[in-house]
């Protein structure tokens, strides 16, 4: 009750509430909307595009390369002998860093997937790029100090809370643009279930489609994983969550669908880590695997197959 | 032969093949040929001649090494890939993953070509579908998921889904295959009444050659030298049905169309 009064603009008598609620639940709510069905339409194109019921926004090693944007920003400054603050006001840096980290990935599997026609390598080299990448974080914070490397780990624990409303707009604008895009592949990706040669065959430019659907998972992921972190599962899990449970491979439905789907776990995901009477909030990154993987193993067991 | 239409398709001095760099290694060249509508069109020949490649490049997939293929009147690489899609549809070897699309959806994907961005169904598209479910038998499927259909069925569906294309020309690769004898015998027969009734004209691939030489109104024989096409009787007469494979273990028998083991060779072993 009182916080649909602080939400609707009535003021309440706990001034400590209404700033809470607006300055931080709220915002941190909007963020979970934004970052689980982003997440979530990320993981469904990069199902079909890949043909690959494995594929999801980590395959093409972009939330890799924000990460290793992030982790150069942080432990970096720690070999040249600084101390970073990922959290607060060095927050833009963080993004920026993890914004370019995913784009200098993006790219590069974009050039090389010029030179390389079939889909299902591309995918093994955003694997691989995914290992690379992981592999010269290892070795970053292997020689950065204690303190620069906790906070690294903190960002990469993923978290909702930390886009004010002064982030918002950069996040929420990027995620509409991003959609409204998307909005005009859905048709080519109900073509692309056919298979490749059959989507050409009814007219279908495979290489504006491929690089349309990349820029987009591209971007969105990107930005997505600089402001809450690298959050696992949400992206591979939900497409299928949402297929099982309509029983339907077809986008127009699906597209909307997994937007929905996402945007409500994330939001319980969040509800959980946020621990109910307690003082302190869990990482996001645990509570999406924790309570996700199980479920995608229960609905496999249900029904036996992935599609 | 009688002087017929403007034939759907035509090629004259095709050479087809794969480029590498600046090497070219070609298939089969010199290719003059012909489909018209009202015809069912077998193509023979045995594994690795070359029927992909050159199925391939008559859709305009792989690129055409020399020579011109013509739409009617228009050349093939001069139309675009979305104008192509409205007058050659396929039917291909590889598995569709639609598991979860009802028959009707999975047919109505061939609309692709003439629905608007959004890929909304107008009461056109509706109409050819509900078409060409009713001339493949589908209308009972219809809301049945592609997951529970068996591979005749699903064979079927895909003949539909290109039937729903509304093109002048069919082509696909090796339909039979994977199917017994019953449903062989239903795929062709099929085949043949679509060409019939709707002036089409459908160009397959097979090894079914018995099946072939009964029922396709024009054989593309493929061999090493190229292709001979003609009616089935006189390709069996010419005694180039008998040259297909050119090994000495096998014989041709002309009265019942049928490959047999040399009996001299059976003597040998």
């Amino acid at each position: 009750m009182e916080i649909l009064k602080n939400l609707s603009g009535i003021p309440s008598e706990n001034d400590t509430w209404t700033y809470i609620i607006t300055h931080y639940r709220l915002p941190k709510a909007i963020t979970a909307v934004l970052v689980g069905s982003g997440l979530s339409v990320c993981g469904l194109f990069m199902q079909t595009l890949f043909r690959n019921p494995m594929a999801g926004p980590y395959v093409l090693g972009i939330s890799s390369g924000a990460s290793l944007g992030v982790a150069l920003l942080i432990m970096g400054t720690s070999i040249l002998g600084g101390q970073y603050l990922a959290l607060g006001n060095n927050q833009i840096a963080t993004v920026i860093a993890g914004i370019l980290g995913a784009l200098a990935i993006l790219i590069t599997v974009m050039t090389v997937s010029g030179y390389i026609k079939n889909t299902m390598a591309l995918l093994i080299i955003g694997l691989m790029f995914g290992s690379f990448t992981t592999a010269i974080i290892s070795i970053l914070s292997y020689f950065s100090s204690a303190q620069n490397l906790q906070q690294y780990m903190f960002w990469s624990f993923g978290s909702l809370g930390n886009t004010g409303w002064s982030a918002l707009p950069i996040l929420s604008g990027i995620y509409i643009l991003c959609l409204l895009w998307a909005i005009p592949n859905i048709k080519s990706l109900n073509a692309l279930l056919l298979g490749e040669n059959y989507a050409k065959s009814l007219g279908l430019s495979i290489p504006s489609t491929r690089n349309q659907i990349l820029m987009i998972t591209g971007v969105l992921t990107g930005v997505i994983t600089a402001f809450a972190g690298p959050i696992a599962f949400v992206g591979l899990a939900v497409p299928h969550i949402t297929k099982m449970l309509l029983q339907t491979s077809n986008h127009k439905v699906l597209f909307p669908a997994v937007l929905l789907m996402g945007a409500i776990i994330m939001l319980i995901c969040d509800t959980i880590a946020q621990v109910p009477n307690a003082a302190f909030v869990l990482p996001i990154n645990a509570i999406t695997s924790l309570f996700g993987a199980p479920v995608v193993i229960w609905l496999l067991l249900k029904k036996r197959k992935l599609s | 032969m009688t002087k017929k239409n403007v034939p759907i398709l035509s090629s004259k001095n095709l050479v087809i093949g794969y480029k590498k760099k600046s090497v070219k290694s070609v298939v089969a060249k010199d290719l003059d040929l012909e489909l018209q509508g009202g015809e069912l069109v077998c193509l023979l020949g045995k594994n690795g001649i070359g029927k992909s490649t050159l199925l391939r490049t008559l859709t305009g997939v792989q690129p055409a090494l020399a020579g011109e293929i013509r739409l009617k009147k228009a050349l093939l690489q001069d139309i675009t890939r979305q104008h192509v899609a409205r007058k050659i549809a396929v039917v291909l070897t590889e598995k569709p993953e639609t598991g979860n699309f009802s028959v009707y959806e999975l047919v109505a994907l061939s609309r692709h070509p003439y629905t608007n961005w959004m890929g909304t169904l107008k009461k056109e598209d509706k109409k050819e579908i509900e078409l060409a479910l009713e001339q493949t038998d589908l209308s009972v499927l219809r809301d049945r998921k592609v997951d529970e259909l068996s591979d005749g069925q699903l064979q079927r569906v895909m003949i539909c889904r290109a039937l729903a294309q509304n093109t002048e020309l069919i082509i696909l690769d090796e339909p039979t295959a994977h199917l017994d004898i019953q449903h062989k015998i239903e795929t062709f027969h099929l085949l043949k009444k679509l060409a019939r009734e709707l002036d089409k004209c459908i160009l397959i691939s097979t090894h079914e050659i018995q099946l072939a030489l009964q029922i396709a109104d024009v054989i593309w024989l493929m061999n090493e030298q190229g292709i001979y096409s003609g009616p089935p009787e006189k390709l069996i007469e010419n005694d180039h049905v008998s040259r297909l494979f050119d090994n000495t273990l096998i014989h041709f028998d002309k009265n019942n169309l049928q490959f047999h083991i040399s009996d001299t060779q059976i003597k040998t072993v």
